[in-house]
């Protein structure tokens, strides 16, 4: 063995060699641990995406049997513990005509997950993107609340938190002093933490409750559909007016009353090709009043 | 279903964008003809780059999480107007301090430096920049962004088609002449204030002309604009008159005749007439000035709001 004194080096060259050699397998070994947490993680995405591409999620409403009773607008509220103010799921009455020839139509109105959707493309940060089922998401963490994509969507399905939410479950006012609770006292009787109706499963893709500065819409309820659950717009709906599924299925429902009845789409001029669509638009104009003739 | 608009900032945005585009486009094309006024080329070039931080500063405060505004670069959207916009308007504010930077470099104002603290800084950073070989550059690459973000302001509204308002071609026109017009009033009414000696009338006249014939070929087309409009479909009649009639008061009293009839009654009589009062010598300039500011501001905030 060699002793180097000015440099204090000390020939240790086979126990070097099986420093080295064990280094290297322990090196290998971590790095195709992790390569193979990464492929893992990477065929099961693959496998998700690739269940979820076939899928091409739409929506119809049934004009016909809608009551107009407004228990969708209500459901979607509390799934998604949207604030005062602003709606997911909403809905335009429309009064034509002259009597006796009136028509009076309510058209439930939400995001229309649009398959060329104006709101992804004028996202600067991707925050507004599509997901391989369809669905038009939100990336919270992203948006930078320009509102850009407000401005972009022709169907004002996007709103925009321009303060906190929920503020009234944070007063202590009271509508009628010494009688009604404030919003303060129900939270807490409700032992709730934020709000009384607070549903902590919205939590799984989006944030429960969207904070000031950034916007927020419809996701098609994709915290349920992901647990192959309905919207909760679609089960709350007492005369079944609203139907979901898959556009790509031949067999599922929304594809055959898309197939077998005269549909509309809002704004389809527009060139945003929308996933919601309305059948049975009853027209009394279609028929002429007479009582006939002999 | 839900409103959300655009207000005062973003309007405040274009029009100090708009301002910044005008003077660094005067400044750079004027610095190459003869006889030139440096004081002048000085002025407008460091109107740019400050009009554009204000308009930056306008556009921050609009979003409600400024703090995010660097995923705009990280993860970009190549189909976003604005994230090309941002781009194009971060690239032009470097380009324009680079300008303002070599400018100063080459006044006057650059040899007393030391009179002040803030100027010395600057003198030192303008100093690395002399006898750089990019400083003929810089002007020109200026004017392609300056043109680049003029016309992405009104091509950014052009491509809502939800808007049906600002869903016209002439909406970018108006946009770029607007700056235009900004960019060159503003030049004048701070040489007021700021440059000592006297700018020839020959130089106030000229630029005082560009004005009044900007001023009237974007009056015709605003006036195109209305009318194409208002002979279109239901969504485009009802989009302008929401415009014309429920902005009526802030349109038609602050936009058309403040902000076009006054300066271009002013212009056009200027030009015919060589005579001049003193007092009106003083008002004149500051009045028209003033009215095309005012007018341009309002014209762009009653078009943002009014969509």
């Amino acid at each position: 063995m060699k002793n180097n004194k000015k440099l204090d080096i000390t020939d240790n060259s086979e126990d070097t060699k099986s420093n080295r050699k064990e280094f290297l397998l322990k090196g290998l070994t971590g790095v195709g641990f992790v390569l193979s947490l990464v492929a893992t993680k990477k065929l099961s995405a693959n496998e998700k995406s690739k269940s979820a591409k076939n899928k091409k999620y739409g929506m119809v409403i049934d004009l016909q049997s809608c009551t107009g009773c407004g228990a969708c607008d209500i459901a979607c509220k509390n799934e998604n513990n949207v604030p005062q103010g602003f709606w997911w799921h909403n809905h335009i009455t429309v009064t034509e005509g002259t009597f006796p020839n009136v028509k009076y139509t309510h058209y439930p109105t939400l995001c229309n997950h649009c398959e060329n959707a104006p709101c992804v493309k004028a996202c600067p940060t991707r925050a507004m993107y599509k997901e391989n089922d369809n669905i038009t998401m939100h990336d919270a963490g992203l948006c930078i609340g320009c509102t850009t994509c407000a401005q972009a969507c022709p169907y004002d399905a996007i709103a925009y938190n321009d303060k906190d939410p929920h503020q009234r479950f944070k007063s202590s006012d009271e509508l009628i002093e010494g009688c009604t609770g404030s919003g303060k006292e129900i939270v807490s009787k409700t032992k709730s933490d934020i709000l009384p109706y607070y549903n902590k499963e919205r939590n799984e893709t989006l944030p429960g409750i969207r904070p000031k500065g950034i916007v927020e819409k419809c996701t098609f309820c994709d915290h349920r559909v992901k647990n192959n659950e309905l919207p909760y717009c679609v089960m709350s709906c007492p005369a079944d007016a609203i139907i979901f599924g898959d556009m790509n299925d031949p067999d599922s429902e929304v594809s055959q009353l898309i197939r077998k009845n005269i549909t509309k789409r809002i704004k389809v001029n527009l060139g945003t090709r929308p996933s919601v669509y309305y059948i049975n638009d009853y027209n009394p104009t279609d028929r002429i009043r007479s009582k006939g003739s002999i | 279903m839900n409103s959300v608009e655009w207000g005062i900032l973003i309007a405040l945005d274009f029009f100090f964008g708009g301002i910044a585009i005008g003077s660094f486009l005067f400044s750079v094309i004027y610095k190459k003809m003869k006889n030139a006024d440096n004081n002048v080329v000085n002025l407008a070039a460091y109107i740019s780059p400050i009009c554009l931080i204000v308009a930056m500063f306008f556009l921050l405060i609009h979003l409600g999480k400024p703090l995010r505004i660097f995923w705009i670069l990280l993860n970009f959207n190549f189909t976003s107007i604005i994230a090309w916009g941002a781009l194009a308007q971060g690239v032009f504010l470097v380009v324009s301090i680079l300008y303002a930077l070599m400018v100063y470099s080459d006044s006057k104002e650059f040899e007393h430096r030391e009179s002040s603290k803030v100027l010395e800084i600057i003198g030192t950073i303008a100093i690395k920049l002399q006898g750089n070989k990019l400083k003929d550059k810089i002007g020109g690459v200026g004017i392609v962004f300056a043109v680049i973000v003029g016309l992405y302001q009104g091509i950014l509204l052009l491509s809502f088609n939800a808007r049906p308002l600002w869903n016209s071609e002439f909406i970018p026109i108006i946009q770029l002449s607007g700056a235009f017009t900004c960019g060159l009033s503003t030049i004048l009414l701070s040489s007021k204030f700021f440059i000592k000696e006297t700018i020839s009338d020959h130089l106030i006249n000229s630029i005082r002309n560009i004005i009044v014939a900007v001023l009237i070929f974007e009056f015709i087309t605003l006036i195109f604009w209305i009318l194409s409009y208002l002979s279109g479909n239901i969504e485009n009649q009802t989009a302008i008159l929401k415009l014309i009639y429920s902005k009526g008061i802030l349109f038609w009293i602050f936009a058309v005749i403040i902000g076009f009839c006054i300066p271009i009654y002013i212009g056009l009589r200027d030009i015919a007439n060589t005579k001049k009062e003193s007092v009106v010598e003083y008002t004149t300039p500051i009045l028209f000035n003033t009215s095309v500011l005012i007018g341009c501001l309002i014209l762009r905030y009653t078009t943002i709001a009014a969509g």
